[in-house]
């Protein structure tokens, strides 16, 4: 037995609660944008923020496909990967502008996610979560061999006259803003509706006409989008892509982290979980070796103190639950004794 | 033998059995009987270790066995044949009826018990090595009580067994469950739906409805008036 | 190199593929986990065999006498201490658990024993024998040995003794085992501990044939992974055959191109499976 309590959420204006979340995203990135633009903040921080930015987007992918969606994918790098080289080769080889090599780095990764859904969408579950990592893993490998991209030695990102900070910042903000929209304007939709129902039982969404594999699609496209978005900025901003950090599974590791300490099935849960995840980082770069250590350490805490993460945390204790998703209930079933028994799997 | 007090077990919100109180004499059958859904299935989960209780006590031989896990119970001579009998279909016949002597004690006797299980229900010796999977209803059902004899109970709990199964299949294994009280003087508690069925074999009998037992009685004189209003709360 | 050739190379390591996915599928037909510190445990078996081998000065099989029981106790504290309390709190939180694990330890070994490249040296490392017009590997042979033993040994486990037969009595149908009497966490705390028992083995295979890094888990964990989705959850012939199909692509595709022709053909065979497995032990 559950009980379904309908998230409260905050009202703002007393508007109905869905474009209360709009508005508060479109202050806040007003908010941050302005002061970068002209200049107000300090480089150094602006490099901080939009790593923050970045792994924000990173984090909303991977909860939009593992949280909401029931999606785990393990292979999102193949994405940032793709479209860092796409960025590296519209830029450095052809000459075209920083724009268009996003522009080129986002529709690779559109064109190759339908190519993949042909392939992904025959599995489930934790076969799912295996063949995205292959499918990454085989890219690399690929990379690693094909000369246009320089094999094994990697690309140089070249641009003249190259990007500003103030650009780069204001690119990632903009890229976090729509990850952070499009993940709650799915949500909201009725597709939102239908993820869900996909998570909870495959076979009974279905049943309710349900059309699973437009829904699937729709998502594991969309998160592709925002990784490849992300992607590209972040390699303009790094200069340099080779296929072990392109393909790299750091990226999992760094998006799957970010989702735990934030909260998994929250827009709100990456958001608190990049910043953490990019202070600690920064916080443990005086500890050589110690960094991973940590973040598994926490992993461990987390999970056994704290499960809903950073932003079901925040919640219980202060109610407030900056961007909504709606349509997430809270269904707490008490996991008692009488459900230890379980049967077969 | 087996005596339960005031026992309440809850789903969530949903309670299945209520202050619910039952006591059954060494070497006796005692029929459990009521309609779907009374906590019948729930009581015996209970006392089999599966489900802990909200509140309430299950002694078995005088101990307090509330809220042990099922291996504890299961050690100490009180077991449960579960409902559709659950045999490990993927594992031969003989490896499932040896599963039921994983507990310490039984191991040393595992032959001598292969041997009397063998005796009891001969189809199982000749279809041994074949996966349970391959096994009919009955035949299953078989391997479910064969494997809960390995364990040599003092107390044994019967969930349906009659369920889905052909009357001729029935009787048979009525008549088995009789042999293995007589024999070794193992208690019976047996949950029917099936009152008469029931009440031929038992010594006395424990009607329940909406998770209490409502009456209490010998088999040898049922009063089937009195019977139907406790089963039916009418 | 000939056909024939290829299919002995391909055999023989394919064996030493079967055994880590052996290690994988255990936790997962048993305990229903995806174990994904697997990688990192074969790694530990490595280092711990290469390290034991050279402070002994002895041969690196030999060293398994060591690491098999260190590493099957570690894997029943493991689950007893962090998995099981894990588990409690439902599938995804011991999912997480073993994620979190696997960091630690790989920048644990990181940090500890350096990023420097590993090899368990052995004096026959390099010698070959002729057989029939073909050139077989000395080492390939003991690897083969060595891990289709470890698969033999672990069917008789299984088949022959109450623990093996409770293992896979949970793995059927895990109430009806409780019922039968069998402490189902004290079953899943055996069951990692025999699937570390075999990563050790496999890390002494892995660290044998090639060299390692602290980092190398990844890449092992995915090939466990694959033998597995390819072979069928715990069973065991499905296994065997998985890796040595994925053996055999990797020897064809050649030292460039061979991980990513396995990866490809192991892909197109996950995609191709008729979506229902057995789970069969």
């Amino acid at each position: 037995m559950s009980r379904i309590r309908a998230s409260s959420g905050n009202r703002f204006l007393f508007m109905p609660r869905e474009y209360s979340t709009y508005i508060a995203v479109a202050v806040l990135a007003a908010v941050l944008l302005l002061p970068g633009v002209t200049g107000l903040i300090p480089s150094n921080l602006m490099r901080y923020l939009l790593q923050i930015f970045l792994y924000i987007a990173l984090g909303q992918a991977w909860n939009l496909l593992s949280g909401f969606a029931g999606m785990t994918s393990l292979g999102q790098q193949l994405y940032i990967g793709l479209a860092g080289y796409a960025v590296a080769a519209a830029t450095g080889t052809m000459g075209l502008s920083p724009l268009a090599g996003i522009a080129m780095g986002t529709g690779a990764g559109i064109l190759t996610a339908l190519l993949m859904s042909l392939v992904l969408f025959r599995t489930e579950g934790m076969y799912f979560s295996i063949a995205t990592w292959i499918a990454a893993e085989a890219m690399e490998k690929a990379f690693l061999n094909w000369e246009y991209v320089g094999q094994g030695s990697g690309m140089t990102v070249r641009i003249v006259p190259y990007p500003s900070v103030r650009w780069i910042y204001a690119a990632s903000l903009l890229v976090c803003c729509f990850s952070v929209l499009a993940v709650c304007f799915v949500l909201h939709s009725r597709l939102g509706l239908g993820l869900m129902a996909i998570r909870d039982d495959p076979s009974a969404a279905a049943a309710s006409g349900i059309n699973l594999t437009r829904t699937k699609l729709c998502v594991y496209v969309l998160a592709a989008v925002i990784c490849a978005l992300a992607g590209s900025v972040f390699f303009i901003n790094k200069g340099t892509i080779y296929p072990e950090s392109g393909f790299s599974t750091g990226w999992t590791v760094s998006s799957v982290f970010i989702c735990i300490i934030g909260g998994t099935g929250t827009v709100t849960g990456p958001v608190a979980g990049a910043v953490l995840y990019v202070l600690l980082g920064e916080f443990l770069a005086h500890y050589p070796g110690w960094s991973n250590i940590m973040l598994g350490l926490v992993t461990l805490l987390m999970i056994f103190f704290a499960p809903e993460g950073i932003a079901g945390f925040l919640r219980k204790r202060t109610g407030i639950n900056l961007f909504s998703g709606r349509r997430y209930p809270e269904v707490r079933g008490e996991r008692g004794k009488e459900e230890r028994p379980r049967g077969k799997r | 033998m087996l005596q339960i007090n005031d026992l309440q077990v809850r789903y969530g919100d949903f309670i299945a059995v209520d202050s619910c109180s039952l006591q059954i004499d060494p070497g006796r059958i005692l029929a459990l009987i009521g309609t779907n859904g009374a906590g019948k299935t729930s009581l015996l989960n209970t006392a089999a270790g599966l489900i802990r209780p909200v509140s309430g006590q299950v002694y078995f031989n005088s101990e307090e066995i509330t809220g042990l896990r099922a291996d504890e119970v299961i050690g100490r001579g009180l077991c449960l044949v579960p409902q559709g009998g659950r045999c490990f279909s993927r594992m031969s016949v003989q490896d499932n009826l040896l599963v039921g002597s994983y507990p310490k004690a039984a191991r040393a006797r595992a032959k001598d018990s292969l041997e009397k299980v063998y005796s009891l229900f001969p189809d199982l010796r000749d279809r041994r090595s074949a996966p349970a999977g391959s096994l009919s209803g009955g035949q299953r059902q078989m391997v479910a009580i064969g494997r809960a004899l390995m364990s040599r109970p003092k107390c044994l709990m019967f969930d349906e067994i009659s369920l889905g199964l052909a009357p001729v299949i029935i009787r048979d294994l009525y008549e088995c469950i009789r042999r293995i009280n007589r024999e070794d003087g193992t208690t019976i508690v047996l949950v029917e739906q099936d009152t008469g069925r029931a009440l031929e074999i038992a010594d006395s009998f424990a009607v329940m409805l909406k998770g209490s037992v409502t009456m209490t009685g010998s088999a040898a004189d049922p009063d089937f008036e009195k019977i139907k209003t406790a089963y039916f709360g009418m | 190199m000939g056909i024939l050739q290829l299919l002995v190379n391909g055999i023989l390591l394919g064996s030493v593929y079967a055994l880590l996915g052996l290690g994988m599928a255990m936790i997962f037909g048993i305990v229903g986990l995806t174990n994904l510190a697997h990688g990192e445990f074969v790694i530990l078996g490595a280092y711990a065999s290469t390290l034991t081998a050279s402070a002994l000065g002895i041969d690196p099989v030999l060293t398994l006498v060591f690491t098999v029981p260190f590493m099957f106790l570690a894997g029943v504290f493991l689950q007893l201490l962090l998995i099981n309390p894990a588990m409690d709190r439902g599938g995804e939180p011991a999912l997480l658990v073993t994620f979190g694990i696997s960091i630690i330890l790989k920048d644990g070994m990181l940090l500890l024993l350096s990023a420097d490249a590993r090899h368990a040296a052995s004096s026959y490392g390099l010698a070959t024998f002729h057989l029939a017009g073909l050139d077989i590997s000395v080492l390939n042979c003991v690897l083969f040995l060595i891990s289709t033993a470890s698969v033999l040994f672990l069917t008789l486990f299984l088949n022959r003794t109450y623990t093996g037969r409770a293992i896979r009595a949970v793995s059927d149908d895990q109430q009806a085992a409780m019922l039968s009497g069998i402490n189902v966490r004290k079953v899943y705390a055996v069951a990692m501990g025999v699937s570390m028992a075999t990563a050790a083995v496999a890390g002494l295979c892995v660290g044998m044939k090639w060299t390692f890094y602290p980092s190398s888990g990844g890449q092992y964990l995915l090939i466990a992974f694959i033998v597995v989705a390819i072979g069928g959850m715990g069973s065991i012939p499905g296994t065997m055959l998985a890796g040595i199909g994925f053996g055999l692509a990797q020897v064809i595709g050649g030292a460039n191109y061979g991980l990513m022709i396995s990866y490809l053909c192991m892909l197109a065979a996950m995609a191709l499976r008729p979506a229902r497995r057995g789970r069969k032990l």
